[in-house]
């Protein structure tokens, strides 16, 4: 699977890419503008990511808005839910109101910093991403 | 700027890069317009006046802050963790976005400006204040020494993360920002910090090093 890392804090960025590399390709960004346009490329070189971990606090365009803005533009799309890139939030925030309006957003699980591989690794298979793997 | 994001929030971040690069006194609506690639006219469409997306430029500039502090409350830290959270958080953030720190430094330009300095005053003091907070909240743990006058320990610790960010600017940041405060955060809150029931005095640390 291919995997997009949006992600400013160096260490964070470093531990994840190493961690989810074991499982697909990883490509890392490290602001919003640059992860909506590697989102972008990624869908006119028809080779879609199927996992995006997109940090919150980020420079320029935060998080949640980056995953607003891949949300509306699957709907414009007409992609159907199913078919939905799948997105996990990571932050060092607590479960603030801020964290929260992603959920209603539609990302499907949040991460807290320091991230626990034990249970990142739970989420991506609930999400049904290791079947996939191969 | 990508074609998923809205020009009203592009205009935002383009107006952002012009004050960091020519200063508040160096911000027009036609260089941001020029970075947009669009007509100042479409700018006022989004923003009436330049006042107004400056106030929005301020609430870009402090849209954690709420989170921030809300995170203190939840995540159980304790008094001398919660005050370097607090730090980390905003130089994380700074370390790859330096365009922004030109925002903090523009407080005092602002200061005169009506509607835009009482903006920028509030989102000064609530940062000053959740630092005094913490450090009171520190003070009554036994974490920090009673005798410690949280105002001054408060702006010592701002002047620090102020300092090193203005550093870091004027030296085309060339260092880390995040582990430059950081480690001075750190030697800060260690004189000030009880251990094993005693306090370390400054001067003592001083002695230290010779």
């Amino acid at each position: 699977m291919k995997i997009l890392i949006a992600e400013d804090d160096l260490a964070s960025r470093r531990f994840l890419s190493k961690f989810l590399a074991q499982y697909g390709e990883v490509d890392m960004v490290v602001d919003g503008l640059e992860a909506l346009d590697a989102y972008l490329i990624a869908i006119k070189e028809k080779a879609p990511y199927t996992l995006i971990c997109l940090d919150i606090m980020m420079p320029k365009v935060d998080g949640v808005k980056v995953l607003k803005a891949i949300r509306d533009f699957e709907t414009k799309q007409g992609v159907a839910p199913e078919q939905r890139v799948k997105v996990i939030m990571t932050t060092a925030l607590a479960e603030t109101d801020y964290v929260n309006h992603a959920f209603e957003i539609g990302c499907e699980a949040y991460a807290a910093k320091p991230i626990d591989t034990n249970k990142m690794l739970e989420v991506i298979k609930k999400l049904g991403l290791i079947d996939k793997l191969d | 700027m990508s074609k998923l994001l809205h020009t009203k929030e592009s205009l935002i971040l383009s107006t952002i890069e012009v004050i960091s690069e020519h200063g508040l006194q160096g911000l027009t609506t036609r260089e941001v317009a020029k970075r947009q690639g669009i007509s100042e006219s479409t700018i006022f469409k989004h923003y009436k006046t330049k006042n107004e997306l400056m106030l929005a430029v301020l609430e870009y500039f402090s849209q954690y802050d709420q989170a921030i502090i809300e995170s203190l409350g939840l995540k159980e830290f304790k008094p001398i963790e919660a005050i370097t959270y607090f730090v980390e958080a905003y130089v994380t953030y700074y370390e790859n976005y330096p365009e922004i720190t030109a925002i903090s430094m523009s407080f005092e330009g602002l200061m005169h400006e009506g509607e835009l300095s009482d903006v920028s005053k509030k989102i000064f003091n609530k940062r000053v204040n959740t630092i005094r907070s913490l450090i009171e909240e520190a003070k009554r743990q036994n974490a920090i020494s009673k005798d410690v006058d949280t105002a001054s320990c408060a702006d010592l610790i701002i002047g620090l993360e102020r300092v090193a960010i203005l550093r870091w600017r004027l030296e085309n940041y060339n260092f880390s920002l995040k582990d430059h405060t950081l480690t001075a955060l750190k030697m800060l809150l260690e004189v000030f910090e009880i251990k094993n029931g005693s306090q370390c005095s400054a001067s003592e640390l001083i002695r230290g090093g010779d």
